[in-house]
C-alpha cells in the first residue's frame, strides 16, 4: 500500500520510483523497487523497514541523490533531483542532506572536530561560525572533551555520534540513516536513537532512518515497510 | 580545517600505504635523472677530450696529399691576438730496438708533427714555457711512451711514407724510395693538458699516437724544404669569425706555389710558362687560363716508320695556335729534322707511336697510335726543351741510358744517336701533335696538359700570377679552413647517450611506474569507504579525484626529488660501469661522471610528470565512480559482455594484424624486415592478452569444469580480481618478450666467421698499412716489386683519411674515412650479407652525379645516421664537395667506420690518393700469411688483425648494449615480479577471513599454500607463455638470417631467471600472508 500524506508542499515527493539493476544471470534486469510514490514533509521524522533486500538502502540512496531512479522522479524541496547534474547533486548532498551509516566512515586522518567539518571544506573552507557550530554539536552530543581523538580513539557510539554531528553541520533540510544502530549494543544505540529524535526537533531536519530495529522504529512517527521493492503500509 | 590540511592529514595517516608509491616514484626519477646525466657526462667528457686535442685552435687548413708553403700562416696574421702555426703532418709506424737490434715494440699510424714555436701559441702551456727540442729529438705523448715502453732520452726510430708533390701513382712517377727511416731521442714526453700531447684535428674513439719534431727538420728529411700541408690558427673572437675572416684574406694573400703551380719567365726565348712539380696541370688550373696555349709532353717508347724506329722520345700535345699554321690537327703529325732523318720519314708517312699509360695498381699498359706526319720542322727552336716536365728520374740525368722513370725502360734500346740528341738537345720533343689527340691518349685523373705558354713582356709575368690568382679560387685546390672548435666543443655525441639510456632502461621505469600505481591503486581501494562518504557528504567524483592527485603530487615531488638525487650515485655507478664492465659500449674509452643542474631539474620534471601520469591513471575514472559503489566497497562495475567482445576483437584483429605483416614482410629487407616481424610479435602479444583477459572473465563467470581440487579452486580465484591478475600476465609477458626479443639480437662474431656472407666476407685477416702500397700483390709483378715472395690472395683497397664512424668512436663525425674498391672482387665472392641493396654492383651504378657508397648498416644508422638513397656531401680534394649516395647496406661486418666507394670513383675524385692502404686477405693458413706479409711490408707499417677479432671488438659494442638492456631490463623484471608478489600479497591479505575459514573446516595451511601457488603460479605460467610465443615470431628474421641464431642458452637461462624470481616472489607474499594464526580473522568477517 502506497502511503500519501499532507496536502502542503512536500520536502520530498517521489512519484513512481523504479530501481532497476542489471542481472548477471539472467536476462531481465533486477527490479529492486518498482512504482515507489511517496511525500515527506519537512520535520517528519520516519523510519523506513522491511525484510532484507527488499530495498530499503536502495531506496535511501535514491533519497539521498547517491544513486538516480531508472524511473519516475524525485522532487526535492521543489527540484526535480533527476534533472540535475552531478556537481548540483553533490552541492545538493552538501547543503541540504545529512548522512549517517550503519558504518561511521570515520576519516582516521582526522580527529573528531576535523571529521565534523570535513563537510564544510567540500565547496570552500571551513570558516570560524562553522567551528563553532562544531564545536556546539559537538558539546551537545558528549563529545566535548573529545573534540581532538582520533576515531581510532572513540568508542563505537562515540564514532557514530561524531558521524551524526558531521551530518548536520552544514544544517541540512534531510537527515538520511542507514541503519545508524546496526553496529552498537543495545544500550547505545537507544542512545542513538533518543539523540536523532532531539537533534530533529532541535536542528528543524527531516529524519529518514532504515531500520531493523523496532525500538529505533518506535522512535519516528511515521513508518514506512516495504516488501519485495514496493511500499506495502 | 582546509583541502591542505586535510591533503597532509592523509599523507601522514597513510604513510606505509603511500612508501610503495614513493618508492615507485624515486626509481622513476632515478632512472630518468641517471640516464640524462650520463648524456651529460659523455657531453662533458668529449668537450674534454676535444679542448685536450684541440687545446686554443679554432680552424685548420688541411691538405691531404699536397702541401702549401709554411710561411703562408705569417701572412694571415690579422692581429696581434690570432696566431697561425704551419704543421708538416706524416703518417709513422714506430718501434723500438732492443739490443740485440730486434723489434721490441711497435705502434702504428702514429702522427708525425712538425712544429714550430707559432704551435705553442694554440696550447695551453703552463708559465708560458714552451718545450724545447731540438734535431734528431723528439717530444711524444703519453699513449705513445706507453705502447713503445719509452721515457726521456730513449730511442726510437720511425718509418715514415715519404712524401711526393707527384702522386705515386702518376704516369711517369718514381716508385721508388717510398718510406724513409728516422732515428729520435724522446726530449720530453709531454702533457695532454698544457702542452697538446694529444693534438688531432679529427675526433677519435681515442688519443692518437703522436711525435712532435721541429718544422724544419722534418722538411729537410721528407725533402719538402718550406712546405707544410696543415696550418691551424686560435685567438679569434669566435671560431666562425675567424674561420670567415681567415678564409676572406686567404684570397689575397696565397700564391701560386700553395698551389704547386710556378710562372717560369725565360727572356732568351721570349716565353713564360706555368708548370707544376705535380707535371699534371689539373682542370681548374686549366680553366682558370683558357684561351692560352697549353701543351701536353709525354713520351713515347717507340716511334716507328716501316723498319725504322726511334726509342724514348718526347712528343708534345699542342692547342691550335701553338705553333700557328703549322699546328697539327686530328691525326696528323710534326716531326723534327732529326726524327724525319732518323725514321726516313716524310710527311704523308704513317708513325707508330707506342707509349704506356698507368693502370690503376700502377699496371703499365703499352698502347699504340698511328698519326700521319703532316710536316718536317727544325729540331729544335727556342722554348721547345722547356716543353719537357720535370720527369722524375730523368729530368736530372745527364745520360739516357740513365733513366729511370715510371715506365718499363730499356737502356739496351738506347743508341748513341739518342745518346748525343739527349746531351744536345735534352728532352726537347722530336714530334709534336694536336692537343685534342694528344690528351685523348694522355690525360688522365691528374690533369691533361703539362705548360701553360704565355709571350714574355717584362710586366706579363705579374699580370698572369694575378690574373690567375684571381681566377683561381684557394678553395679549387683545398686551400680552406673549416671551423673545427665550434662542433668540437658542443661534445656532440654520436648518439644520445642521455636518450639511449633512458631507452635501455625504459622496461625498468615502466616496471616501477606499474609497480607505483598498483600500489596506490591498492592504497585507493583501501580507501574506498572513504571516499565514497567524502562523496556523499558532498564532495563530487572529481574532487576527490583531485585531492587523491594532490596527494599523489606531494609523494611525486618528494620522489621525483630523492631520485634525482639518487639517479646521480645511478650514474655514478653506470660510469663506472661504463669504465669497467661495459667498456664495450664505449669502445673502451673513459667517461668521466659530470652533472648539469638543468640536467636534474629535468630529470626532476620528468620523473614528477610519468609518476603523476600513473597516478592520474589510476584514479582517473573516480571522477565517473558512484558514492554508492564505493561505500559498498565495490569497483566500478565493468559490463563483462561489452568488454569481453571488445577483447575478442581486438585479439583477433592483432592475431590477423600479425599473420598478414609476417607474410607481406616474409620477402623484405633488413631493418623493414625486423621492424616489421618486431611489431608482429607485439600484436601477437596483444592478441594474447586480450584472450587472457576474455579467459579470466569466462572464468569469473562460469567458472572451470572441474572444482574438485586444490589447484583447480585456486586457479578460480584468478579471476576474481581480473585486472589485477591481467597486470601480472602482461607484466611478465612485456618483461620476457623484451629479454628474449632483445636476447635474439645478440651477434656471435664467431658463429660462420669463416663464411663469405659473415661479417668478415670470408677474409681471414684485415690489414692496415701507413705507408700505401702501390701494386697489386695477387699479381706475380706486384708481388716481385714488394720483393714478397708467398702466395696471397686478397683485396686491397684505396683509403683517404676521415674520422672513425665506427661504434667505438662516441664522437659525432660529419666526415667518415672513405674507401675505394675494386666491386667485382668483393661481388665475385659475394662478400659480406647486403641488408639493403643487392650487391657491391651498386657501387657501380652512378645516378644524378652522387657516387653511390656502401656502409655497415650500424654505421649508416648510428654514426652517420643515414638510409640508403639519401646523399651525403664529402669533400673532394680539388676544393668543394662532391655527393656519396647511400646505395647499399651492409650488415654486422668488420668494415664497420667506413664508407665504400668503388675504386674507379674514389681515384677520381682523390687523384693524389696514391696506393693501397687497407687489405682484406683471404687465407687458409692466416698464421703464416701474416708472418710472411708482416715481413715482406714491414717498411710500410703493416697491421694485420684477424678478421673475427676485429669483427668481435665491434659487436662487442653491439652486444654490450644488448646486455646492459638485459641487466636492466632484468632489474626490471625483478621489479615486475616483485610486483606480482605485491599482487599475492594484497590478494592473501584480502582473503585472510576466507582462507581462515577453510582452515576452519580443516584445510592444512600447506594445502593453502598450494591453492596460492596454483593460482599464481598459472598467471606465471600464461605471463612467460605469452611473452616467449610473441617474442620467437619478433625475432624470426633474425633466427632465418644466416649469420644470426637464436642464443638459446642464454634464453633458457631468461626465462630460468624469471620463473624462479616470480615463484619466489610468489611464496614470499604467500608466507608473509598466511604467517601467524588465520583464525582471529575470521571475526573481521
Amino acid at each position: 500500500m502506497n502511503t500519501s500524506v499532507s496536502s502542503s508542499t512536500p520536502l520530498l515527493n517521489l512519484d513512481k520510483v523504479t530501481r532497476e539493476f542489471p542481472s548477471t544471470v539472467k536476462d531481465e534486469p533486477l527490479r529492486v523497487l518498482r512504482d515507489v510514490t511517496m511525500k515527506i514533509e519537512a520535520g517528519e521524522t520516519i523510519a523506513v523497514t522491511g525484510p532484507s533486500g527488499c530495498g530499503k538502502s536502495t531506496l535511501l540512496n535514491l533519497i539521498g541523490t547517491l544513486d538516480l531512479p531508472t524511473n519516475g522522479s524525485i522532487t526535492f524541496d521543489g527540484r526535480n533531483v533527476t534533472l540535475l547534474n552531478e556537481n548540483e547533486l553533490a552541492v545538493l548532498r552538501n547543503s541540504e542532506i545529512g548522512f549517517i551509516f550503519q558504518s561511521h566512515h570515520l576519516l582516521p586522518q582526522c580527529n573528531v572536530l576535523e571529521n565534523v567539518l570535513i563537510p564544510t571544506i567540500a565547496h570552500g573552507t571551513a570558516n570560524k561560525e562553522d567551528e563553532d557550530r562544531a564545536r556546539r554539536l559537538l558539546e551537545r552530543v558528549g563529545l566535548g572533551e573529545r573534540l581532538t581523538h582520533r576515531p581510532g580513539k572513540l568508542s563505537g557510539g562515540e564514532r557514530q555520534r561524531t558521524a551524526v554531528v558531521r551530518a548536520l553541520i552544514n544544517k541540512p533540510k534531510l537527515l538520511l540513516a542507514d541503519e545508524p544502530t546496526g553496529a552498537l549494543d543495545g544500550a547505545t544505540a537507544e542512545k542513538l536513537g533518543k539523540l536523532l529524535v532531539e537533534l530533529n526537533e532541535e536542528e528543524k531536519v527531516t529524519l529518514i532512518t532504515v531500520t531493523h530495529s523496532v525500538s529505533l522504529a518506535s522512535c519516528m512517527k511515521r513508518t514506512v515497510r516495504l516488501a519485495e521493492g514496493k511500499i506495502v503500509e | 580545517m582546509n583541502l591542505t590540511r586535510l591533503i597532509f592529514s592523509s599523507l601522514r595517516h597513510h604513510a606505509r600505504a603511500h612508501t610503495g608509491t614513493l618508492l615507485g616514484s624515486i626509481i622513476a626519477s632515478t632512472i630518468l635523472t641517471g640516464s640524462l646525466v650520463v648524456g651529460d657526462s659523455v657531453k662533458r667528457t668529449l668537450q674534454d677530450q676535444a679542448k685536450q686535442r684541440l687545446g686554443k685552435t679554432q680552424i685548420a687548413l688541411e691538405q691531404h696529399d699536397r702541401f702549401f708553403r709554411s710561411d703562408l700562416g705569417k701572412q694571415l696574421q690579422l692581429n696581434s691576438k690570432i696566431h697561425f702555426a704551419p704543421l708538416l703532418k706524416i703518417n709513422a709506424a714506430g718501434y723500438t730496438e732492443n739490443e740485440q737490434g730486434q723489434t721490441s715494440n711497435r705502434a702504428n699510424n702514429i702522427q708525425l708533427i712538425g712544429i714550430d714555436d707559432n704551435f705553442w701559441h694554440q696550447a695551453m702551456l703552463k708559465a708560458d714555457k714552451a718545450p724545447i727540442i731540438g734535431e734528431n729529438e723528439a717530444l711524444i705523448n703519453r699513449r705513445l711512451a706507453r705502447q713503445l715502453n719509452l721515457k726521456e732520452g730513449d730511442e726510437f726510430r720511425l718509418r715514415i711514407a715519404k712524401p711526393s708533390v707527384l702522386p705515386r701513382d702518376a704516369p711517369l712517377s718514381v716508385a721508388e724510395d717510398l718510406t724513409v727511416r728516422l732515428r729520435l731521442s724522446v726530449a720530453k714526453i709531454t702533457s695532454s693538458s698544457s702542452e697538446l700531447a694529444n693534438f688531432n684535428l679529427r675526433p677519435g674513439p681515442s688519443p692518437p699516437y703522436n711525435v712532435f719534431v721541429p718544422l724544419s727538420w722534418l722538411q729537410a728529411e721528407a725533402e719538402l724544404p718550406n712546405r707544410a700541408n696543415i696550418l691551424i690558427g686560435s685567438g679569434g673572437a669566435s671560431a666562425n669569425q675567424l674561420v670567415n675572416k681567415a678564409n676572406q684574406i686567404l684570397k689575397t694573400t696565397w700564391r701560386l706555389t700553395d698551389a704547386e703551380l710556378e710562372v717560369v719567365k725565360n727572356s732568351e726565348t721570349s716565353i713564360i710558362d706555368i708548370r707544376t712539380d705535380r707535371i699534371f696541370l689539373d682542370k681548374n688550373t686549366l680553366r682558370a687560363t683558357q684561351g692560352s696555349d697549353t701543351a701536353l709532353t709525354y713520351i713515347a717508347n717507340n716511334i716507328q716508320n716501316g723498319e725504322q724506329s726511334t726509342p724514348y722520345s718526347m712528343i708534345t700535345a699542342v692547342s691550335p695556335n701553338f705553333m700557328g699554321d703549322q699546328t697539327p690537327k686530328g691525326d696528323q703529325i710534326l716531326i723534327t729534322q732529326w726524327l724525319a732523318e732518323d725514321l726516313g720519314a716524310k710527311p704523308g708517312d704513317k708513325l707508330k707511336v707506342d707509349y704506356y699509360i698507368l693502370g690503376l695498381n700502377r699496371q703499365l699498359k703499352e698502347r699504340s697510335h698511328i698519326f700521319t706526319v703532316k710536316g718536317i720542322v727544325p729540331t729544335e727552336k727556342p722554348g721547345w726543351r722547356e716543353l719537357m716536365p720535370n720527369f722524375p728520374g730523368i729530368v736530372d740525368r745527364d745520360n739516357l741510358r740513365d733513366w729511370n722513370p715510371g715506365i718499363d725502360f730499356d737502356s739496351g734500346r738506347v743508341r748513341d744517336k739518342d745518346e748525343e740528341f739527349w746531351k744536345k738537345h735534352r728532352g726537347t720533343p722530336k714530334a709534336f701533335i694536336a692537343l685534342d689527340a694528344g690528351q685523348k691518349l694522355w690525360a688522365n685523373r691528374y690533369g691533361e696538359a703539362t705548360t701553360i705558354r704565355y709571350s714574355f713582356t717584362e710586366s706579363k709575368t705579374e699580370e698572369i700570377k694575378l690574373s690567375l690568382r684571381k681566377k683561381l679560387k684557394p678553395a679549387d685546390i683545398g686551400l680552406v679552413f673549416r671551423d673545427v672548435r665550434t662542433e668540437a666543443l658542443t661534445g656532440k655525441s654520436a648518439n644520445d647517450f642521455g636518450g639511449l639510456f633512458i631507452g635501455l632502461s625504459f622496461f625498468l621505469v615502466l616496471s616501477a611506474l606499474i609497480l607505483m600505481g598498483l600500489l596506490f591503486a591498492f592504497g585507493i581501494e583501501q580507501r574506498t569507504t572513504q571516499i565514497g562518504t567524502l562523496m556523499s557528504i558532498g564532495f563530487t567524483g572529481r574532487s576527490v579525484r583531485n585531492l587523491l592527485l594532490a596527494e599523489g603530487l606531494a609523494l611525486a615531488t618528494l620522489g621525483a626529488g630523492l631520485g634525482a638525487w639518487v639517479g646521480l650515485g645511478y650514474t655514478q655507478a653506470l660510469v663506472k660501469l661504463l669504465n669497467s664492465d661495459w667498456g664495450g659500449a664505449i669502445g673502451n674509452g673513459t667517461i668521466s661522471y659530470h652533472y648539469e643542474p638543468l640536467t636534474i631539474g629535468y630529470g626532476i620534471l620528468g620523473g614528477l610528470f610519468v609518476a603523476l601520469l600513473t597516478i592520474w591513471l589510476t584514479v582517473r575514472k573516480l571522477s565517473r565512480t558512484k558514492a554508492i559503489t564505493l561505500l559498498q566497497k565495490e569497483t566500478t562495475p565493468s559490463d563483462n559482455t561489452t568488454t569481453s567482445r571488445k577483447a575478442v576483437i581486438t585479439a583477433i584483429t592483432c592475431f590477423l594484424g600479425a599473420i598478414v605483416l609476417g607474410i607481406v614482410l616474409k620477402d623484405a629487407q633488413g631493418q623493414m624486415k625486423a621492424g616489421g616481424f618486431f611489431g608482429a610479435g607485439i600484436m601477437l602479444l596483444i592478441s594474447y592478452l586480450c584472450l587472457c583477459h576474455c579467459y579470466l572473465k569466462k572464468l569469473a563467470t562460469t567458472g572451470v569444469d572441474s572444482f574438485t581440487n586444490l589447484t583447480s579452486m585456486g586457479w578460480r580465484s584468478s579471476s576474481r580480481r581480473s585486472r589485477r591478475s591481467l597486470a601480472c600476465i602482461g607484466l611478465l609477458a612485456c618483461g620476457v618478450f623484451l629479454l628474449v626479443a632483445v636476447g635474439a639480437f645478440r651477434i656471435d662474431p664467431k658463429e660462420g666467421a669463416g663464411e663469405n656472407w659473415s661479417g668478415t666476407g670470408g677474409f681471414a685477416l684485415y690489414g692496415q698499412s701507413d705507408v700505401p702500397l702501390l701494386y697489386d700483390l695477387n699479381t706475380k709483378i706486384g708481388r716481385e716489386k714488394m720483393v714478397f715472395n708467398g702466395e696471397v690472395n686478397l683485396v686491397q683497397l684505396r683509403v683517404r683519411e676521415g674520422d672513425d664512424a665506427s661504434c667505438l668512436n662516441l664522437n659525432q663525425t660529419t666526415e667518415p674515412r672513405l674507401l675505394g674498391v675494386n666491386p667485382d672482387q668483393l661481388s665475385k665472392r659475394n662478400a659480406f650479407t647486403f641488408t639493403k641493396g643487392k650487391s657491391w654492383e651498386v657501387l657501380k651504378q652512378t645516378t644524378d652525379n652522387a657516387i653511390p657508397a656502401v656502409v655497415d648498416m650500424n654505421t649508416g644508422m648510428w654514426a652517420l645516421h643515414v638510409k640508403v638513397g639519401d646523399t651525403i656531401d664529402y669533400p673532394k680534394e680539388s676544393g668543394g664537395t662532391f655527393k656519396i649516395r647511400i646505395a647499399g647496406f651492409i650488415s654486422n661486418s668488420m668494415l664497420q667506420g667506413d664508407l665504400i666507394i668503388s675504386e674507379e670513383n674514389f681515384v677520381q675524385q682523390f687523384p693524389s690518393a696514391s696506393g693501397y692502404r687497407v687489405f682484406l686477405i683471404n687465407s687458409k693458413n692466416p698464421k703464416k700469411t701474416s708472418e710472411e706479409l708482416s715481413y715482406a711490408l714491414e717498411d710500410y707499417g703493416l697491421e694485420l688483425t684477424k678478421s673475427v677479432d676485429r669483427l668481435t671488438t665491434f659487436s662487442q659494442v653491439q652486444n654490450t648494449y644488448l646486455d646492459i638492456f638485459q641487466i636492466l631490463g632484468a632489474m626490471a623484471l625483478l621489479l615486475g615480479s616483485a610486483g606480482l608478489g605485491v599482487v599475492v600479497l594484497r590478494n592473501v591479505m584480502e582473503r585472510r577471513g576466507e582462507l581462515a575459514l577453510l582452515q576452519a573446516i580443516g584445510f592444512k595451511k600447506f594445502s593453502l599454500y598450494w591453492m596460492m601457488l596454483a593460482e599464481h603460479g598459472g598467471l606465471l605460467i600464461l605471463g612467460i607463455l605469452g611473452g616467449t610465443l610473441s617474442a620467437l615470431l619478433a625475432v624470426w628474421p633474425s633466427l632465418t638470417t644466416p649469420d644470426q641464431g637464436l642464443p638459446k642458452g642464454i634464453l633458457w637461462a631468461i626465462i630460468g631467471a624469471i620463473i624462479i624470481n616470480a615463484l619466489f616472489w610468489t611464496w614470499l607474499a604467500t608466507v608473509i600472508a598466511l604467517r601467524g594464526k588465520l583464525l582471529p580473522a575470521l571475526r573481521d568477517e
